[in-house]
This record gives structure tokens, sequence and C-alpha cells, in this order.
């Protein structure tokens, strides 16, 4: 699974820990999304792409 | 609560574990030696974590979201894994070597404690690939 957090970040002017603040989590947490060394929880999915008022689907890329 | 209940609890069994030792009539400098040895993994362990937790709440940042969470479980049950061999080793060892049973407890309680300490920060540096 591929995302588009590092690029939607940088689109909202938003650093890791301040996207971190919003959604919760720790800013090593953001850092490994966006590297694609961890997958997030539907909910944290979620959270994320209300935060860039997208879709999941256009955040997080399922590739199989 | 649940998590302070937790942590009074640990602290309970390290001045008990500490007392016992300490009361304990002959303590051989071995025993002293592997007894602060886990001491220091568990003390050590315990501030690193302390002080992560401090410097996430100075940021303002959550001190334990699902990655640290998933992190500690899966570094729990895979040293638990690797330590059913690690103490299948110690037993088959035991009647080979002369070493007395109870250095050899501590032997494999350090062997734990270090197994879990690697896994723990093996994952935290290079994340986890939950697929």
């Amino acid at each position: 699974m591929t995302n588009r957090i590092k690029e939607l970040r940088a689109r909202e002017n938003l650093t890791q820990l301040d996207l971190a603040k919003l959604v919760d989590v720790r800013r090593e947490t953001i850092g490994f999304l966006e590297k694609g060394k961890f997958n997030p929880s539907l909910k944290l999915a979620y959270e994320i792409s209300r935060i860039f008022k997208l879709q999941i689907e256009e955040v997080f890329i399922f590739d199989g | 609560m649940k998590k302070l209940i937790i942590g009074i609890a640990i602290t309970l069994i390290i001045i008990i574990g500490v007392l016992v030792l300490l009361t304990t009539e002959t303590i051989s400098k071995n025993d002293l030696l592997q007894s602060s040895f886990v001491l220091i993994i568990v003390v050590g362990f315990g501030m690193l974590v302390l002080f992560r937790r401090f410097k996430s709440i100075k940021k303002g940042e959550s001190t334990d979201d699902e990655l640290s969470k998933l992190i500690l479980q899966k570094s729990s049950s895979l040293s638990f894994y690797i330590s059913l061999y690690l103490w299948l080793i110690i037993s088959y060892f035991s009647g080979k070597i002369n070493i007395e049973i109870e250095e050899l407890i501590g032997y494999g309680i350090i062997g734990m404690a270090i197994i879990f300490a690697g896994i723990w920060s093996f994952l935290k540096i290079n994340g986890l690939k939950n697929d």
C-alpha cells in the first residue's frame, strides 16, 4: 500500500509534527507512514484523509 | 488508572526483589552481578520509555499511539517465542556444563531482557510493516 501523505502535507503546508498532533499520533508514526514502513488502521487512515478533506482511497492507494 | 496500577505493581516487585536479595544471608558476587545487570536493563529501558514520553508531552504529541502499542505487542510476542528456544538451549546445556541452576536461571532472565530490548529497539528504528 502506498500513500500521498507527504505530498498532501506539503500542499497543506503542514509539518510531520503538525499532522501528528492533528490525528493524535507520534511524529515518528507519520514518518513511518510516509516511508511506507507502517500501514495505518482504518480509523487512522480515515482521520488522516479527513484532515486533507479527501476520501481514504484518494490518500491511500492499495496496489495489490 | 490501569497504567498507574501496573507501574506501582512493577515498582513493588522490583523493591521486594531487591529487599529479598539484600536480606539473603549469602549473596555471591556472581548473583549480585547478574541481578545488577537485569536491573540495569529493566531500569534503563524504563528510563528510555519515560524520557521519550516526556519528550512527546513537551512537543504536545500523543505519548501512546497505535504504532507504539503495535511495536510493544509485537516485541512482547516475538521475545516470548524466541525465549522459549533460549530456555530450551539452557535446559540442554544445564546437564552438560558445571553451572549452578540459579546461575543458569539468571542468565536466562538476562537473555530474555536482552532479546526484548533488542527487538523493541529494532522495531522502533525500522518500523512495523504490518501487511
